[in-house]
């Protein structure tokens, strides 16, 4: 197994070309792509890798060679590109969100169980130092029964990057990108993982609302859905009683991916720049200030990984995590079961937004009894 | 000459002379030509025990009561007042003398005294919460209506330098739309702990339950809606919340005077003007105090969490800087024997200037009835979805019929 490579097609050079695939021994990046050009050359740098397909379609056809493919293509293509990939016999890690409806998760649950092939979502909060500690400490017990979840993803590029064709809201050809008029919740993973990537609990029912300016969401010039929200709050409730305080906003004064968790025995911080520190509450005692470990520096990732990395740090535990699993034939930690589980809550709370906050019941995708 | 300040209070609070007052005006000046004094009972030697009325030049404490000997003393000291009575009923009944009763009595006897005074003509301030049932909510605006008497609730947050300091900015404009407030009153009392001590606030001097014991935190919403209602005078439209239980017999078999099985409640509320609102009120928690957070357009304001953030100020595309708030001690609106720190955060020599003032020149206090009602009354239908695990209920409104 230890020289066994690991053949790793990746697929959109835009984020994609952030992970460092190419340092881990046990991979070997064998072909990207991206529609294009100028994200074709991104990708063919980032990788050193001189197999480059101008779609995926094209790079499908052409390569029988393959184990597995990296999506990293347009939140609204990430369902179809997965379920390409599952037909193809290859296992997949992809870009978050899982999908965008729920039909596609039903479809994405089926056909990962009648292919048994490998999925995993390359979510970062999962592997941010913030989330990996209250995992542990929530593991171990310190933190007792969490009953609170405060997480939130606000970043304040809606107004701004109107108008500016450089900006993310574009394509780079110009044309009008994914993020116009996107539901802020069909983007909710980096938040849930809060509160499912910790406790491993469910999400179960979702009441949301929404606000946005609307002399701003006038002035997209895409708008697919209508959408009035740049701003959307949801309560959540967990499936063993915790809540979950879970918001994205896009027109805010605050940036950050971050979250507070409330268990009996204490309260954690995240670190909030230049509000708060990294700070642990116990009970019975005071507000102290943490220092987190460098959680790169851990034996499941390869000596070379050894490194900070995009994302706060998460790209090389998710790309170790990815290449680790395939090698040791086992589910990865964020598998399609916990993807799901962070995905599909936000899609039912943006229902639940339009609805003026009418709380609705989440529907759950898990292992099915076949598989079990 | 008058100061520039000085003429802004004369003339009131229009919106351009706010707009020049930057944070430091706080509510309108204390009577200065009024040697009138408001003859002013007291009913509750606990929290009650707490305020100022006895600094105040137009304020004379002439009654006090309270059902506990030790806290009749504690009342007859603070306020030097030897006119003591053992209860309200007998002291309604033996003084025809009396302006004005401030109400400091256990929260769900609030409603009921509170009628008590009305109905026998006397204005009246009152501890937090207004009320604890819709019904009670209706009776207190029409006893309201019919006597014409004035009201105010005692809700210190609305007093806090945090909430002035985001009042102020928010009537400058200075949040621009203000469309999202994070509020909570974090206080833990971990019911092992509470009910083993007999000194604590769960029990009556003489070691009988007390009114905290069990109460849903909900019922006791006004420290956290006086954040939203207090700054921005928005009523709240709609509710979910959800509850959680510590674990422990006391709420997971609902082993209190209430029935209750929630320690902590969260939130969720949109109010009449389109704005989101998260509150939360928690009894277990690993956090202490009354804080809030408002999210606007222009900008972000952050109150201090002790030992974890300070006073913030985020402003739109620039950088969260702390933000030292203004000495709001400084104001006409206290009478200068009145300008010291005092307790729950510095409001309470505020909320006794207010009550006083707002008689002295016969006018509505701050925090009215009305607005009393608005940071009450969402608490209590938020329980009501807690029990319904959430579900979305809508917020009855008692104001004013304009």
């Amino acid at each position: 197994m230890q020289n066994k490579k690991i053949r790793l097609a990746i697929v959109g050079g835009g984020f994609g070309a952030g992970f460092p695939w190419a340092e881990h021994p046990n991979c070997t990046v064998a072909a990207v792509t991206d529609l294009y050009a100028e994200r074709r050359q991104k990708l063919r740098d980032a990788y050193r890798c001189d197999s480059v397909y101008n779609s995926y379609e094209d790079l499908l056809s052409k390569r029988n060679d393959l184990d597995a493919v990296a999506i990293f293509s347009a939140p609204p293509d990430h369902a179809k590109h997965v379920r390409m990939a599952f037909d193809h016999g290859l296992h997949v890690v992809s870009a978050v969100p899982a999908c965008q409806t729920l039909e596609e998760a039903a479809e994405l649950r089926d056909l990962k169980e009648r292919t048994g092939l490998k999925y995993m979502m390359a979510e970062s909060s999962y592997y941010y130092g913030g989330c990996i500690y209250a995992r542990n400490l929530y593991r171990k017990g310190d933190l007792g029964t969490i009953f609170y979840v405060e997480a939130e993803y606000y970043h304040d590029y809606l107004e701004e990057s109107i108008g500016n064709r450089k900006s993310i809201l574009y394509n780079p050809d110009g044309t009008p990108g994914w993020r116009q008029g996107l539901p802020p919740m069909y983007y909710p993973t980096h938040v849930t993982a809060f509160l499912v990537g910790v406790t491993g609990e469910r999400i179960t029912k979702v009441s949301c609302l929404g606000w946005g300016d609307v002399k701003v969401m006038r002035r997209l010039e895409r708008n697919p859905k209508g959408t009035p929200y740049s701003n959307e709050v949801a309560s959540m409730q967990g499936s063993r009683g915790a809540m979950l305080r879970c918001n994205i906003f896009r027109q805010i004064a605050a940036d950050g991916v971050l979250a507070r968790w409330f268990g009996e025995r204490g309260t954690l911080y995240m670190a909030n720049e230049g509000i708060n520190q990294d700070v642990w509450h116990a009970r019975g005692g005071k507000p102290e200030a943490l220092r987190l470990p460098d959680y790169w520096n851990t034996a499941k990732v390869p000596e070379k990984m050894k490194h900070p990395s995009g994302h706060s740090g998460s790209a090389v535990l998710i790309c170790a995590e990815f290449i680790n699993a395939l090698l040791e034939d086992r589910e990865p930690e964020v598998n399609l079961y916990e993807a799901l589980a962070m995905t599909v809550p936000g899609i039912v709370a943006h229902n639940s937004a339009l609805k003026n906050g009418e709380q609705m019941t989440v529907p759950a995708f898990e292992r099915s009894r076949r598989t079990a | 000459m008058k100061t520039r300040r000085e003429f802004l209070r004369v003339a009131g609070f229009s919106a351009a002379a706010l707009a020049g007052a930057a944070a430091q005006e706080i509510g309108r000046p204390a009577p200065q030509a009024s040697s009138r004094r408001i003859r002013l009972a007291v009913v509750g030697g606990g929290f009650g025990a707490t305020f100022h009325w006895h600094e105040h030049p137009n304020c004379v404490v002439s009654a006090v009561t309270d059902l506990y000997a030790v806290r009749r003393q504690k009342l007859r000291e603070a306020y030097r007042c030897d006119s003591v009575y053992d209860s309200l009923e007998d002291m309604l009944k033996k003084r025809n003398d009396l302006d004005a009763v401030a109400i400091f009595s256990g929260a769900p006897d609030h409603a009921k005294h509170v009628a008590m005074c009305m109905q026998r003509g006397l204005h009246v301030i009152s501890a937090v919460p207004a009320c604890q049932s819709l019904e009670e909510a209706q009776q207190l605006k029409e006893l309201k209506e019919k006597t014409g008497l004035k009201y105010m609730m005692a809700e210190s947050s609305y007093y806090r330098a945090g909430c002035i300091y985001a009042r102020s900015l928010f009537r400058q404009a200075g949040f621009g739309d203000l469309f999202y407030s994070e509020v909570e009153y974090y206080h833990d009392f971990p019911p092992a702990q509470l009910l083993a001590d007999k000194r604590s606030l769960w029990y009556h001097p003489d070691g009988a339950k007390s009114w905290r014991q069990g109460l849903p935190p909900m019922q006791y919403p006004t420290h956290s809606l006086g954040y939203v209602t207090g700054v921005t005078g928005e009523r709240i439209a709609s509710v979910s919340c959800l509850g959680w239980g510590a674990d422990h017999p006391f709420y997971r078999e609902k082993k209190n005077q209430y029935g209750n099985p929630l320690s902590n409640e969260f939130a969720l509320m949109q109010t009449d003007r389109g704005h989101m609102v998260r509150c939360n009120v928690f009894w277990n928690v690993v956090a202490n105090g009354e804080q809030a957070r408002w999210f606007g357009e222009k900008g972000s304001l952050y109150m201090e969490v002790p030992g974890v953030s300070a006073d913030t100020w985020h402003a739109r595309k620039g950088k969260p800087a702390p933000k030292k708030l203004p000495d709001y001690l400084d104001s006409a609106m206290l009478p200068p024997t009145m300008r010291h720190a005092s307790g729950h955060g510095g409001s309470a020599v505020f909320i006794t200037a207010e009550f006083i003032n707002a008689l002295i020149d016969n006018r509505e206090p701050e925090c009215n009835l009305y607005d009393s009602l608005a940071m009450t009354v969402p608490g209590i239908v938020a329980h009501q979805s807690a029990l319904r695990n959430g579900e979305q209920l809508e917020v009855p409104r008692f104001d004013r019929k304009s």
